[in-house]
């Protein structure tokens, strides 16, 4: 089911004269229900417009964009938006100027109060999205602006968890983090999209740290979309990469070189780091005499092993099974 | 070239950072300051140009002390690139913008023209000159605002997570920056990073932890200690990593430095 709809949708800045290009035209996208999707394209390339139109901050020039059950269309001003808002939650570039409380349970608190649940309820909510961020409860009576810089953009995030969205819609978030702090955000957020069947829109330009994380990858480039596919699709297409101004993920760059030079498929090639690095032992000569490592193809593992050609998990189901802490970056995906 | 003896360093009112600090790096080299978050990298660099001063022990640029009478010299020989370039900008075009440290130390018009122009053409960015900073993109604004500390002829460039707001493109653009400032011009670099590309590029990497040098090496041997990099809070690029899964392995491979090295060191031609 589409959660979102963009149909020739087309956005021009207010203050722009009519001479000028739009910010965004003819974009035609359907965003399905309980995947993680990756936005990716230049500076200026219209991925912070789109975004801003996913809860009405930003309603079209052209065209239409249908959000849940709401169709905003060219010409016509919507308004009473707290409902969409709250099932639509927005991170933008710099989550930190999202909060201004004194503390961080006030900031975890007002989203869900003005969405109308009650202090206790809000309470309760700050707890929970503050922990699925993974920060520690001793920060709630904390001012938000004596956390670290990773710490100030988890609270934001968990600022946004705390409504409890269905959509989940991040503008640049790992921006100024450290790759560390990057890496453990992608993965709350592939475990959002898993465990809890959110749909997760994140915009990045960097296609290597969302490269295994994401299931659909769209291109964007002077305000059109260029490309919208799953991740074989885009290793069929690298050439869309450069076109829209990014740097092909060094993981690629390996694919495509081992596909050339072993003449299998990339669809079969492993995403995981381990995994790749069995890979490459028994698909080279590198491996043999060496290593003793059992051949890929009889580990008895190998039907739990995500491959490049599959998405990044299975269809988003609640995996009770899985409730508790998260798995280590390089685990292969539950069958 | 610059010399840190004993540094001690606490901001008011809270614990002291560096208690015994010492370090020395020569002329020409490329380091990268490493440590975990807090750990004072940021602060290590501005006490090297005076933005701070420490509470106790010596700090020497070029055989020059950092002290407060000494400051403004040092800072002809130091150049301070910060993280966010629109916290660099004074003026409404950028070949004013280039001028002002000039203007400061009085150099006469013409040589400030020349100078401005020369640093312009090598840096490619002549023909913003006119244009309002306001109107470059992220990585623009750090290829002026370097511009305007190359034009003083500075001997030291620090740069303070200055490509960490700019997207792939930009950084690797500043990354052939740097490459070419340090063979070109021999100049000390000393950069704050957590990129893993411009460290693996540099030639030595400093652990900065718990007050001291923790660790001092090549960016390579930092990447091989897995533990100490993760709590700088640093990954190794893919290739890298893919190459040290390997070896764990049991496969005979070196580490590689990307994945063009990779794939020639699993099938040599």
């Amino acid at each position: 089911m589409a959660i979102v709809t963009c149909r020739q949708l087309g956005y021009r800045y207010r203050d722009e004269d009519s001479s000028r290009a739009f910010a965004l035209h003819g974009v035609n996208l359907e965003l399905e229900q309980g995947l993680f999707y990756a936005v990716l394209g230049s500076t200026g390339s219209g991925k912070s417009t789109l975004l801003q139109h996913f809860n009405g901050i930003y309603q079209p020039s052209e065209g239409e964009i249908q959000v849940l059950d709401v169709t905003f269309q060219a010409g016509q001003k919507k308004k009473g938006l707290k409902e969409l808002r709250s099932r639509v939650g927005l991170v933008f570039q710099f989550p930190e100027q999202q909060l201004f409380e004194e503390t961080v349970e006030k900031d975890l608190m007002f989203g869900p109060i003005q969405f109308g649940k009650s202090k206790e309820a809000a309470r309760e909510a700050a707890s929970k999205a503050l922990a699925e961020v993974g920060l520690s409860r001793e920060l709630l009576e904390r001012s938000p602006f004596e956390l670290s810089g990773g710490q100030i953009r988890k609270v934001a995030i968990a600022t946004v968890l705390a409504s409890e969205p269905e959509l989940i819609v991040l503008d640049e978030p790992t921006a100024t983090l450290d790759p560390v702090s990057r890496h453990e955000l992608i993965e709350l957020l592939q475990e959002l999209r898993r465990k809890e069947g959110r749909t997760v829109v994140m915009v990045t330009h960097r296609l290597d740290e969302v490269f295994c994380a994401a299931d659909r990858f769209v291109l964007m480039k002077e305000g059109t979309i260029t490309f919208t596919g799953t991740r074989q699709e885009l290793l069929e297409s690298p050439e869309r990469l450069a076109e829209a101004g990014i740097v092909e993920p060094q993981m690629m760059t390996l694919a495509l070189e081992a596909s050339r030079r072993t003449g299998l498929p990339v669809a079969e090639m492993p995403c995981e780091l381990d995994d790749w690095a069995e890979w490459l032992m028994n698909h080279s000569g590198l491996a043999s005499g060496q290593s003793g490592q059992p051949a890929h193809a009889s580990d008895p593992d190998d039907d739990n092993r995500t491959a490049l050609g599959q998405p990044a998990a299975h269809e988003p189901i609640a995996e009770e099974e899985q409730a508790g802490e998260l798995r280590p970056a390089g685990t292969g995906e539950e069958g | 070239m610059i010399r840190m003896e004993q540094i001690a360093f606490h901001y008011p009112k809270r614990e002291a950072l560096f208690e015994n600090l010492s370090l020395h790096i020569e002329k020409g080299q490329w380091v990268s300051i490493v440590g975990p978050n807090g750990a004072g990298k940021s602060t290590l660099a501005k006490l090297i140009n005076g933005l701070l001063s420490p509470a106790a022990g010596q700090i020497q640029v070029d055989g020059l002390p950092v002290t407060r009478e000494h400051v403004d010299e040092v800072r002809k020989k130091v150049g301070y690139l910060f993280q966010n370039p629109d916290n660099q900008f004074i003026a409404t075009t950028v070949r004013d913008d280039i001028a002002f440290g000039l203007e400061n130390r009085a150099i006469p018009r013409e040589e400030m023209l020349d100078r401005i122009q020369e640093v312009a053409v090598e840096l490619q960015i002549a023909d913003w000159l006119d244009r309002h900073p306001a109107s470059l993109s992220g990585g623009q604004k750090q290829r002026v605002a370097i511009a305007g500390l190359l034009v003083l002829q500075p001997d030291i460039m620090i740069w303070d997570e200055a490509t960490s707001m700019l997207d792939e493109r930009s950084k690797q653009a500043m990354m052939e920056q740097l490459k070419e400032l340090h063979q070109n011009r021999n100049m000390t670099i000393l950069s704050v990073t957590h990129d893993a590309e411009e460290i693996l590029a540099s030639e030595r990497a400093i652990v900065i932890k718990n007050g001291q040098v923790a660790a001092d090496m090549t960016p390579l041997e930092l990447f091989e200690q897995e533990e100490l990099a993760y709590e700088c809070k640093l990954m190794p690029p893919f290739a890298l990593a893919l190459s040290m899964a390997m070896k764990k392995k049991g496969c005979r491979i070196a580490p590689v430095q990307d994945e063009r090295e990779l794939v020639n060191a699993i099938w040599p031609s």
